[in-house]
């Protein structure tokens, strides 16, 4: 092989070579801190504490859950930047003309929020976002990370970023608010019995149609609201056979509105051998109202409503 | 020099594609291995240059076992001129024939000043030295058979292997090669093996044939001794002779017809 | 032309080929400098000179030698190791529609990447696990392509190669999209990953990454003589002495190293490997002894270039920079298609 191919080579690799160990001066400078001590601290899902000198005035948000809780706490004009899926309640705003759309969390570099000079940034605490996690603190951004997976975590976060937001007061409040509405349902519903209680087939819209198990927080919803879950001998999200579905006859089938399928593919579907069927007894519900946020009390409160009207109007 | 080929066999399914090769040659020989299309004569090529791993027999050049011979070793003994060479890569004819060296050159060494002298003369012979810088992909077929030929001769080989090397080339062409290459065996002192079912080619241009059929040797000497009318009728069916062109100073074959039309009808 | 001509000839093709090189890493360290400067983050351009220089306010620091720097060099990194995997694959199996996937491996490190993920591996090791895993699943995928494609000779034909490579490949797809359906959450970025990114680059992976790309590159520029005579044809290389089955599993497994380590840092980025190598086989010819370095730094010029588009062009948000390479070399793919001059030799 020729010297000069040889010569080339290595004068790549003396590059990469030379690139990397003056970087490695540089890189051991120490890392920024985590923050300084201040007045707000609050410990995140990770266990960390998330230490701010003051309310944050700029605020990005990495999940839906979290920006709606954001918002119902009345700090939207903190929020300036927020990831594709809160991108639904942004629009559906008024006022949030400035928050920027920063498309998925995945593909989001920590130049790109740094830019945006934020005084905290909140996301999942996703195995796979740790790293960018880690770099982002590294350069000094302080982040808070939540996983919120049923109602009771759910309440957990809303009063931790309320407090991580400078609003304890207005999150303690919507926490004990949202709590007596639960418990509202929960007193009617905790004593009825198994024979009682409807049987509920739901259906969310991903997938073409995919039912929920045990464990999952849409079952947990609808224990809780006194029906019981036909599939809850399965665990998280499964597409159910039609046969599978007609042997459990459901008296009551909930939908997820974003879904393709209309109530009456449903009935052709299933077939009149079905109580929720003959009975007409499909309803639809508002997917952002099953995700772990605020509004899964309305989901709640309009499930109580559909099993059992006589106790709830 | 010579070539000493003993018990050659090959199988490549249940029955053997070639049985029981003998072979004797000495420098300046042009053997032909002539026979009918599924003689064996190109697995026997392939044995020769340890393309196929025959599972019996030996090939000793000048008396050392090619088997005891790493691959490097054998291609500075041996080179092989393949049928037809469809190169349609933009290599230029220089960049092929010096892949001529490569049997010896070390892993990092470049072509020195003796290899490039080499490849000069090993042009020079083919007279192929006008195309070193064109794209083989633009030569004719003959100017590429040429080339190819050119890299075999640079591996500077005691023994040159030509498979069918007329096939595809114009009438003018073949006779050119073939001039070329008996010049050469005579001049460098080789031993040259040439696969063919080219009759005529065999007799004008050999100085020893080896008529194989079903992957045995029928026959072997002298062209008169080998392609009698008697052989040629049993191997290839036809009714022909051989007989010197004074023209040409050589043997030329006279084929007269096919004896297939002396076969009863409801064969 | 007369015969003393012939080495005058060959002296003035390497003449040629050192100032080509030369020429692309001096345009390289060009581009590494000026990609420095583009970003998010608006710092000018002697701005950016002089905190190489060793000045430059923290934050600006910061952003170049712990953001930038580790992004741009991974860019150069993964784009010379898909560029020179693809470029190998290609002569290996005279196909020109061969590229780093095509045996399979990018979809095992695919797999593997995914497999870490669902099991959590992430952040019990950090950054290594990943890209190890995927890495582990490369090879795991090299060798059960190379046991379900060899004879019992030992001997590996080319077609059964390529379609053991496929077929393979599509398994590996079919178990990641399964592992996506029943994993849910865990797995919701995966999709983006596969898409290929150098987003989050970090010096962890660059110090990862060299020493095996470099090893890589090594051996796969070293056998370059040898692709070449296996190029013009197999048969034909083995009388020229090369032991053709044996170069060929090297070139194979050296691929496969490099590629592997991109795309565990990465993902998969597609086209690079396709396209790179076809541009500058037409640009510097197909001797390997100059088509494989300057794949090498035409893969890194084009991924550092491609990257930067990726992370400016909708800025701050970022496009996955997979799509950006796709856009470009898919229809690229298909003028291939359909010219196929003979003059590209295939």
């Amino acid at each position: 092989m020729s010297k000069k191919a040889i010569a080339a080579m290595l004068v790549v690799a003396v590059l990469v070579v030379a690139s990397a160990a003056v970087a490695m001066i540089y890189l051991n400078k120490d890392n920024a801190s985590d923050g300084t001590t201040g007045t707000i601290s609050v410990l995140d899902d990770r266990g960390k504490a998330v230490n701010l000198t003051g309310a944050p005035e700029r605020i990005v948000s990495l999940g839906s859950a979290f920006t709606e809780i954001i918002f119902d706490l009345d700090a939207k004009d903190k929020v300036v930047a927020a990831d594709k899926s809160s991108m639904w309640l942004v629009e559906n705003t008024t006022g949030t003309e400035n928050i920027t759309n920063l498309q998925g969390v995945s593909t989001l570099s920590v130049e790109s929020i740094l830019a945006l000079d934020p005084d905290l940034v909140v996301i999942w605490n996703f195995g796979m976002y740790s790293t960018f996690i880690t770099n982002m603190e590294s350069s000094g951004i302080p982040v808070a990370a939540f996983y919120p997976k049923n109602v009771t975590t759910i309440l957990e976060t809303i009063d931790k970023l309320g407090e991580l937001i400078g609003e304890k007061t207005k999150a303690q409040a919507m926490v004990s608010d949202m709590n007596a509405r639960i418990d509202a349902v929960l007193e009617k519903t905790a004593n009825i019995s198994e024979s009682e209680r409807p049987k509920v087939y739901l259906e969310l819209a991903s997938y073409g149609g995919t039912t929920v198990g045990n464990g999952t927080m849409s079952n947990d919803l609808i224990e809780m609201a006194g029906g019981v879950n036909i599939f809850n001998n399965g665990t998280k999200n499964w597409v159910a056979s039609t046969e599978s579905i007609v042997e459990k006859n459901p008296d009551i089938i909930v939908i997820e509105d974003a879904s393709t399928k209309s109530n009456d593919d449903l009935k052709a579907n299933l077939g009149s051998t079905v109580a929720a069927v003959s009975g007409d007894k499909i309803y639809r519900i508002d997917g952002t109202t099953l995700t772990t946020s605020p509004s899964v009390v309305e989901a709640l409160e309009n499930m109580a409503k559909w099993f059992h009207p006589t106790l709830f109007q | 020099m010579k070539l000493s080929v003993h018990g050659l066999s090959f199988r490549y399914g249940s029955s053997d594609a070639i049985s029981n090769i003998e072979l004797e040659a000495s420098e300046g020989d042009v053997i032909g291995i002539l026979g009918p299309n599924g003689s064996g004569k190109t697995t026997l090529l392939k044995c020769l240059n340890r393309s196929l791993t025959p599972r019996a027999g030996t090939v000793m050049i000048d008396d050392v076992d090619s088997q005891t011979l790493t691959r490097k070793e054998l291609a500075t003994r041996m080179g092989t001129v393949p049928q037809s060479v469809n190169i349609t890569f933009p290599f230029t004819a220089l960049d092929i024939v010096m892949m001529g060296r490569l049997p010896e050159l070390k892993r990092f060494e470049s072509e020195s000043r003796r290899d490039m002298d080499i490849v000069k003369e090993a042009m020079a012979m083919t007279n192929t030295v006008q195309f070193a810088d064109r794209p083989m992909d633009q030569l004719s077929g003959g100017e590429r058979q040429r080339v190819i030929i050119a890299r075999a001769l640079a591996q500077k080989p005691k023994v040159l292997l030509l498979d069918e090397p007329t096939l595809h080339l114009d009438v003018n062409h073949q006779l050119e090669i073939l001039d070329l290459i008996t010049a050469l065996a005579r001049k460098e002192r080789l031993i040259v093996i040439i696969v063919t079912h080219d009759l005529a080619l065999a007799a004008r241009y050999c100085t020893k044939v080896l008529l194989m059929q079903n992957g045995c040797i029928q026959a072997a000497g002298e062209v008169t001794d080998v392609m009698t009318t008697e052989n040629l009728r049993k191997v290839f069916l036809i009714e022909a002779s051989v007989y010197f062109d004074e023209r040409i100073g050589a043997y030329s074959v006279s084929i007269l017809r096919s004896t297939r039309s002396d076969e009863p009808e409801d064969r | 032309m007369a015969a003393e001509d012939i080495a005058e000839l060959q002296r003035a093709k390497y003449k040629r080929w050192s100032l080509i090189i030369v020429f692309m890493v001096l345009a390289l360290f060009a581009a590494i400098i000026i990609c420095l400067s583009i970003g998010v983050v608006s710092i000018p351009f002697d701005q950016v000179i002089s905190i190489l220089m060793g000045g430059g306010s923290d934050r600006d620091r910061h952003i170049i030698f712990n953001l930038r720097l580790p992004r741009v060099l991974l860019g150069v990194i993964v784009g010379a190791s898909l560029a020179v995997a693809g470029a190998t694959m290609q002569g290996l199996f005279r196909n020109p529609m061969a590229s780093p996937s095509v045996i399979g491996i990018s979809a095992g490190a695919a797999f593997g990447a995914s497999l870490a993920l669902v099991l959590g591996v992430s952040w019990v090791s950090g950054a290594f696990a990943i890209p190890a895993m995927a890495f582990l699943f490369a090879f795991i995928t090299l060798f059960l392509v190379y046991a379900v494609s060899r004879d019992r000779r030992g001997y590996v034909p080319v077609e059964t190669l390529l379609l053991a490579g496929i077929a393979i490949g599509a398994l590996f797809n079919a178990l990641v999209s399964a592992l996506q359906y029943f994993a849910g959450d865990k797995l919701s970025g995966v999709v983006f990953w596969l898409m290929g990114g150098l987003n989050n680059a970090t010096w962890d992976q660059i110090l990862i990454s060299i020493p095996a790309v470099i090893l890589g590159c090594a051996v796969i520029m070293m056998l370059s003589r040898d692709l070449n005579a296996i190029m013009v044809g197999e048969e034909q290389a083995g009388n020229l002495g090369i032991n053709v089955n044996q170069i060929r599993m090297v070139l194979l497994l050296a691929a496969s190293l490099v590629t592997a380590i991109a795309v565990s840092v990465a993902g998969t980025i597609g086209f690079v490997g396709l396209i790179i190598p076809h541009v500058l086989r037409i640009l510097v010819g197909p001797d390997h002894r100059v088509l494989l370095p300057a794949s090498i730094i035409g893969g890194a010029l084009f991924m550092v270039a491609t990257d930067t588009l990726a992370r400016t062009i909708i800025a701050p948000a970022e496009l996955p920079v997979g799509i950006i390479t796709s856009l470009l070399g898919a229809p690229f793919f298909i003028y291939l298609l359909m010219s196929r001059k003979k003059s590209m030799g295939w």
